[in-house]
């Protein structure tokens, strides 16, 4: 018997009004139970994202699911620390149980309850601070943490992969509605071709997708499957065979130490041009002229002094101005992550005055915007650093000290704390 | 009146069959839904 008989004998055992029942039921009743998951965390033992629950595997988190993880953790009174930015605040480098976020926690003691939502090549606006933005009502004392490079403004909407969250939030009424933000995001996705790199989905199919997930929550009913059930998402870095289908939370964290690293795999030989590039360009066109015939002069002016050039900072200004909403900027604390001295003592006596100038007028410039700020590593070492840009343990736990005391400044200054 | 019970009985058995692959089918939908809207590319994350 062929297969078209066989079929057409099955559609005729269909009763296609009860079939569509069963379609409504089925669909409807999973888009309800997706509205359940979001609220309910199942993040275990969290710590911070691994490439196992990030975009690197196809894992894309939820807002749901991050604010869930906030709600299961806190204790009643604690002062809400949420830790957004890139890799280095995720702790490339720093195995599990030595993220710098845990020894902030220590530090800072049980008053407060730290949760650490960076990721890999994240921004000061992408996860961390959606999540803290959405949860600022329920928890009113909180301290939202990022780092950035100096002169680097922010995209109001989030960061490339991670814009998703921004949709999310903003679908689902989470967010605040500022206008200022809102016309800087409009201006900033005019030229959208150019701000979406090949391989991820233009604006208007994210936004659709968060649009419709407003009312389905697929993304938090399916994602919950995925880490706690079956891996129903192939990514790359996955095991081969069915050994993907292995439920996320079964995949440990693998960040290796990076302190034991030798030197020569930290501060690769090969790479100290291209390293040494990317360090001079944090500070290179913050500090700058033109000659009168309009050739760039990166150097001194004939005061001696480093001439500030005044367009990239007032892009930089325009930029933060609107990348939060006002209410937001006092609690909030960017950190300016400063190179390893590995690279910063191999400049020119005044490219490292630069470097350090340009660290210092960001500070300045991000605190005259109304946010607090701070720059870190100008008296961290080579063993604080495993690579360029990222902290070892060690200097996680110089970093954490650091912030802990900031931290605790602002908790009094913001009245969070009773003197 | 009197329903013919073998007529009953594969009417039942229609409707829930009927019922079963709607479900799976809404079910299935739901799922669709949620994968065909993630990103094609896979993001590999390389840092500077």
């Amino acid at each position: 018997m062929s297969v078209i008989p066989v079929l057409r004998r099955l559609s005729s055992a269909i009763a296609t009004r009860t079939m569509l029942l069963g379609v409504a039921v089925g669909f409807g009743g999973l888009c309800w139970l997706g509205r359940i998951t979001a609220g309910q965390s199942h993040l275990t033992h969290f710590v911070r994202f691994t490439e196992w629950t990030s975009p690197e595997t196809n894992y894309y988190p939820t807002v749901g699911e991050m604010m869930a993880t906030v709600r299961a953790r806190m204790q009643p009174g604690q002062i809400l620390v949420i830790v957004g930015g890139n890799s280095i605040l995720r702790g490339a480098g720093q195995p599990a149980g030595q993220v710098w976020t845990q020894r902030l926690q220590t530090e800072l003691g049980v008053g407060y309850g730290v949760f650490n939502f960076a990721f890999d090549g994240s921004g000061i606006t992408d996860g961390g601070a959606v999540v803290a933005e959405a949860l600022r009502r329920e928890y009113p004392r909180q301290v939202y943490i990022a780092n950035a490079a100096p002169g680097q403004p922010p995209a109001p909407d989030g960061t490339g992969v991670y814009r998703f969250m921004f949709w999310e939030a903003y679908y689902k009424g989470l967010l605040i509605a500022d206008p200022a933000r809102a016309a800087a995001i409009e201006a900033s996705n005019e030229n959208l071709p150019v701000r979406n790199p090949p391989g991820e989905p233009s604006l208007q199919e994210l936004r659709t997708r968060e649009w419709l997930d407003q009312f389905c929550y697929f993304q938090d009913l399916w994602n919950r499957v995925t880490y706690k059930d079956l891996n129903l998402v192939w990514g790359f870095y996955m095991r081969d065979g069915l050994q993907f289908l292995r439920a996320r939370k079964r995949y440990a964290d693998p960040e290796p130490d990076s302190t034991t690293f030798p030197l020569d795999k930290r501060y690769n030989p090969s790479n100290l041009a291209i390293e040494l590039a990317n360090v001079r360009g944090c500070s290179q066109f913050a500090y700058m002229s033109f000659s009168a015939a309009g050739n760039p002069q990166m150097r001194k002016d004939a005061s001696g002094r480093w001439p500030l050039y005044r367009p990239f900072w007032d892009q930089f200004v325009a930029g933060i101005r609107t990348a939060m909403p006002d209410e937001l900027k006092p609690r909030t604390l960017v950190l300016l992550s400063r190179s390893s001295p590995y690279y910063i003592r191999r400049l020119s006596a005044d490219e490292r005055e630069r470097d350090d100038l340009t660290y210092r007028h960001g500070v300045e410039v991000w605190k005259a915007e109304g946010y607090d700020a701070m720059d870190y590593g100008s008296d961290f070492n080579d063993d604080d650093y495993g690579d360029r840009t990222h902290l070892t343990r060690l200097g996680g736990a110089k970093l954490a000290r650091q912030v802990a005391d900031k931290v605790r400044a602002m908790a009094g200054a913001l009245h969070y704390t009773r003197p | 009146m009197k329903t013919d019970p073998p007529s009953l009985r594969v009417s039942i058995a229609r409707h829930v069959l009927s019922l079963a692959v709607g479900l799976a089918v809404g079910v299935f939908l739901h799922y669709v839904l949620f994968r065909l809207t993630l990103p094609v590319q896979p993001f590999i994350y390389v840092s500077f």
